[in-house]
C-alpha cells in the first residue's frame, strides 16, 4: 500500500485551557471519500481547520503527500493541494460569483505579486470557473453578487472555490446544511461524482443518510477524541458511537 | 499660463499624486491609513536635505521615494498582525510620531523647517510637466494594477484577508507591496511639494494634511482610480476657488467626508454607478 495523502498525528487543540481536540490520529488514502462524524461541539471542525492550518494545534503534526505541513501557513498548504470549504460560509462580497472561483482557479497568476501584477486577463480562469459552477449546479448565478445570494447558493460557492484549487484533498464542512432535501442529494451526488474523478474527499457532515451512502469510511469524533472509525454500517452499530450520538440526539429531542 | 495657474496645477498634481498613493494601500488593499502625511513628509524633508547638500533633484526625488518606501515597509511589516480599528491607530501613531521627532531635530530645521530648497532646474513650466507626468504615470499604473491579477489579488484581502489565504494568497507580502509601493510614491509627491514650495514646516505633513489625503480617497470613492482623481482636483480646487472656503477648509473635509461616509459610503464612484444604472433602467421602461 502507498503512503497516505494524509496524515494526522496526536493533535490537541485547546482553547482557553479547555481541549477541543485530544490527541487525534488517523490518515487517509488517496482517492477516497471519508467522512467525519459526531454530535455538535466534538472538535470536527476545529480538527479540520489544523490541517488547512487556520487553526494551530498545541501538539501533534499533519503530513499531506508525505511532507510534514506542520509549520507551513495556510496558504502555502493551499498551494501544495489543501482546498476547504468553510460551513459558515465566506464568499469575497466584492466579487460576483464567477471571479469568487475564479480567481482561486487562478493560483500560479497569484503566487507572488510580481506575477500577479505582469499577469491581466482572467477569460481562462472564468471558464473552469464557470464550468465548477455548473457541476454544483449554480451557473446561473454566476454574474450575481454573493450579497443577493440564498444559503444554498453560497454554500455550493464555497465548494466551487475549493475545486478550483485544483486540490488533492478537498476538506468540506458541512455543505450539505441549508440545503433542501433534493438539493442536498444533487450535491452529495456531486461529491460522489468529483471523488470518483481522482479527488481525495474529507467530509463533515450532519446529514447522516447522505453521509452513509456516498462515503466508503466514517470517522467518529466525540469531545475532541476519536472514537470510531471504519465501514460506515460498522461504524454505526458500534455502542460507543450510538451512546454519543444517541445521547446528542436525545439532547437535541428534549 | 499665469504664475497662479501654473502654481495651483502643480499643487493638483501634487495631490492627486497622494491621493492615488492612498488609494492603492487603503482602496485597493484595503488597509486603512491615517498617517500617511508621514509618508509624504519623509520624501519632502530626504529630497529637500539632499539637493541643499548639492546632489541633483532627480537622484533626491529617487532617493525621498525609497526613504518613504523604506519606512513604508517598516511600518507595513510591524502592521501586519493589527486590523482595521488596530491599523487606524497604528498609523496615526506613525504620523505623531513623525512630527514629533523631525520638530526636534535641529539638523532638520527642529519648528522652523527648511527653507531656501535649491530650484528643481526645470523651471516653472518643466516642473509643472514633470508634476502632471508623473500624476498621469500613477494613474495609468493604478488603472492598469485594478485590472491585473494584483488587484485581482488585493480585492480578495480587502475583502477578507483569512479567506484570500485558504485561496493561496500570500496576504502579508501583497500587502507589503501595497505599503512599498503606496508609500514610495507619496515620498514623491513629497519631494515635488518640497521643491515646490521651497520651504517646508513640520506641520505640512500632520494629522491635518492625513485626514485631507484620506477625504479625497473616501469623497472619490475608495478603491475608485477615476474617483479618487476627480475628488483629488475637486477637494484642492475648491478652497482655491472660494477664498472664504479656504479658512474653514478643515470643515470643508470633515464636512464631506461625514457626508460621503453617511450618503454614498462608495463615494463619487458610487453616485455615479448609481446614476448610470438609474438611467440606463429609465431607458429601458417603455415609453
Amino acid at each position: 500500500m502507498s503512503a497516505p495523502l494524509l496524515d494526522v498525528r496526536d493533535i490537541e487543540v485547546r482553547f482557553d485551557g479547555l481541549k477541543a481536540v485530544d490527541g487525534a490520529s488517523f490518515s487517509q488514502a488517496r482517492g477516497t471519500l471519508t467522512g467525519l462524524i459526531g454530535p455538535n461541539g466534538a472538535g470536527k471542525t476545529t480538527l479540520l481547520r489544523t490541517v488547512t492550518g487556520t487553526v494551530r494545534p498545541v501538539a501533534g503534526a499533519v503530513s499531506l503527500d508525505g511532507r510534514d505541513i506542520s509549520a507551513l501557513p495556510v496558504h502555502r498548504r493551499a498551494r501544495l493541494g489543501l482546498g476547504m470549504s468553510n460551513q459558515i460560509v465566506r464568499p469575497f462580497r466584492s466579487m460576483t460569483v464567477l471571479d469568487n472561483v475564479a480567481l482561486a482557479a487562478g493560483l500560479d497568476r497569484t503566487r507572488n505579486p510580481l506575477a500577479a501584477l505582469l499577469a491581466v486577463g482572467r477569460t481562462e480562469q472564468q471558464a473552469r470557473a464557470r464550468d465548477l459552477l455548473d457541476l454544483v449546479g449554480i451557473a446561473d448565478a454566476a454574474d450575481a453578487e454573493p450579497e443577493n445570494l440564498p444559503l444554498g447558493y453560497l454554500k455550493r460557492l464555497e465548494v466551487a472555490r475549493a475545486l478550483a484549487l485544483a486540490p488533492k484533498l478537498l476538506l468540506l464542512d458541512e455543505p450539505l446544511a441549508g440545503l433542501n432535501h433534493v438539493e442536498a442529494g444533487r450535491l452529495a451526488d456531486t461529491i460522489a461524482t468529483i471523488n470518483q474523478t481522482g479527488t481525495t474527499i474529507l467530509l463533515i457532515e450532519h446529514n447522516l443518510s447522505e453521509v452513509m451512502r456516498i462515503c466508503g469510511r466514517l470517522l467518529v469524533l466525540d469531545q475532541g477524541r476519536l472514537i470510531a472509525d471504519g465501514a460506515p454500517r460498522e461504524v454505526m452499530a458500534d455502542p460507543a458511537v450510538r451512546a454519543a450520538y444517541m445521547g446528542a440526539e436525545a439532547d437535541a429531542a428534549a | 499660463m499665469g504664475a497662479y495657474e501654473l502654481s495651483l496645477l502643480t499643487l493638483i498634481g501634487i495631490n492627486v499624486l497622494l491621493a492615488l498613493s492612498l488609494n492603492l494601500i487603503t482602496g485597493f488593499c484595503g488597509q486603512i491609513s491615517l498617517g500617511h502625511a508621514a509618508f509624504y513628509g519623509v520624501g519632502a524633508y530626504t529630497a529637500a536635505m539632499l539637493t541643499k547638500a548639492g546632489i541633483g533633484f532627480a537622484p533626491a526625488l529617487v532617493a525621498g521615494a525609497a526613504g518613504a518606501a523604506l519606512l513604508g515597509l517598516i511600518v507595513g511589516i510591524a502592521s501586519l498582525r493589527v486590523r482595521a480599528d488596530f491599523l487606524a491607530i497604528t498609523t496615526m501613531g506613525v504620523g505623531f510620531l513623525f512630527l514629533g521627532v523631525v520638530r526636534q531635530q535641529e539638523w532638520l530645521g527642529g519648528e522652523l523647517g527648511i527653507s531656501q530648497i535649491s530650484e528643481s532646474g526645470l523651471g516653472e513650466t518643466g516642473f509643472l510637466l514633470l508634476v502632471l507626468g508623473l500624476a498621469a504615470g500613477v494613474f495609468a499604473i493604478s488603472l492598469y494594477i485594478k485590472r491585473s491579477w494584483m488587484g485581482f489579488a488585493f480585492d480578495s484581502i480587502a475583502d477578507d484577508e483569512d479567506t484570500a489565504r485558504t485561496v493561496g494568497i500570500d496576504v502579508a507580502r501583497y500587502k507589503l507591496v501595497a505599503f512599498a509601493l503606496g508609500t514610495a510614491i507619496a515620498g514623491v509627491a513629497g519631494g515635488l511639494y518640497a521643491h515646490y514650495a521651497r520651504i517646508i514646516v513640520p506641520d505640512a505633513f500632520g494629522f491635518t494634511v492625513s485626514i485631507s489625503i484620506l477625504a479625497m480617497v473616501v469623497v472619490g470613492g475608495i478603491g475608485s482610480t477615476v474617483g479618487v482623481l476627480i475628488a483629488a482636483v475637486l477637494l484642492t480646487l475648491m478652497p482655491e476657488l472660494f477664498r472664504f472656503i479656504n479658512d474653514y477648509k478643515l470643515l470643508l473635509y470633515g464636512g464631506l467626508l461625514l457626508l460621503t461616509m453617511r450618503f454614498s459610503p462608495a463615494g463619487l464612484a458610487g453616485l455615479a454607478r448609481l446614476g448610470w444604472t438609474a438611467g440606463r433602467k429609465a431607458e429601458r421602461r417603455p415609453a
